[in-house]
């Protein structure tokens, strides 16, 4: 089977994708704002977004971990989901077959984390066989075509 | 009028079906941010409609949990709240 090839048209001036997130108990999807970064070694969200995927960062039994960035550390509440990359070529919402899906996952929710798009890092970065972004300097809504390979 | 360009014409003028799902979903995204930029909102994924829209997130995250139960598939989208330089 030949590899898959996908492109998309960024979100604005930044590599950002638009990708479904499930929370693995309900499985219902939802759409979300998400940066391919590869300059972070996990997916991780603001925690603000707990609530959307109906998860509750202060219910006790969540496990928390400290991470690092160029803001300095920050809380992060770990929670589990799912990711789904959207179908790039359809043409009708619902005829689209999520071309990859991650497994259920630990996903990092950060306290200090004021950006509205999440963070695609390389935990998930690397279960693709390439990732990269081309310059779309003719098309401002859309400034980068990002290209994966399954 | 050529039957070329009678054709070309009939294509031009209907983009929006010949444009993919992500294509349109980029290009509504892009524009329900535009119209309400300090607001989270909440974009029903089939028609692109706003089912929901607020200054408090948490407000569209209760929206967004209801159209799910409706089974609805949200769409959350939000501008950043200034122009911002990422250094990662």
């Amino acid at each position: 089977m030949s590899p898959r090839v996908l492109s998309y048209p960024a979100v604005g001036d930044s590599p950002v994708l638009f990708v479904n997130i499930l929370n693995p108990r309900t499985g219902r999807p939802q759409i979300f704002q998400m940066l391919v970064d590869t300059g972070a070694s996990r997916t991780c969200l603001p925690a603000t977004r707990a609530d959307f995927l109906g998860h509750d960062n202060l219910d006790g039994r969540v496990k928390t971990t400290e991470v690092s960035g160029v803001g300095g550390k920050s809380t992060a509440f770990i929670h589990t989901l799912r990711f789904e990359l959207v179908d790039p070529d359809g043409k009708i919402w619902r005829k689209l077959i999520p071309p990859w899906r991650s497994e259920v996952m630990p996903v990092l929710f950060v306290e200090k984390m004021e950006t509205q798009a999440g963070i695609l890092g390389r935990d998930i970065l690397s279960q693709w066989k390439y990732v990269g972004f081309r310059p779309t300097p003719n098309t401002p809504q859309s400034a980068w075509m990002v290209e994966l390979e399954l | 009028m050529t039957d070329g360009y009678k054709w070309r014409s009939i294509i031009l003028d209907s983009g929006a079906d010949i444009m993919t799902y992500y294509q349109r979903l980029v290009q509504r995204a892009m524009a329900a941010m535009d119209q309400f930029p300090r607001s989270t909102v909440a974009l029903d994924a089939e028609n692109l409609t706003v089912l929901a829209r607020s200054r408090s997130a948490s407000k569209v995250a209760r929206s967004a949990q209801r159209a799910l139960a409706r089974g609805r598939t949200p769409v959350i989208v939000e501008k950043p709240r200034r122009e911002e330089t990422w250094i990662l």
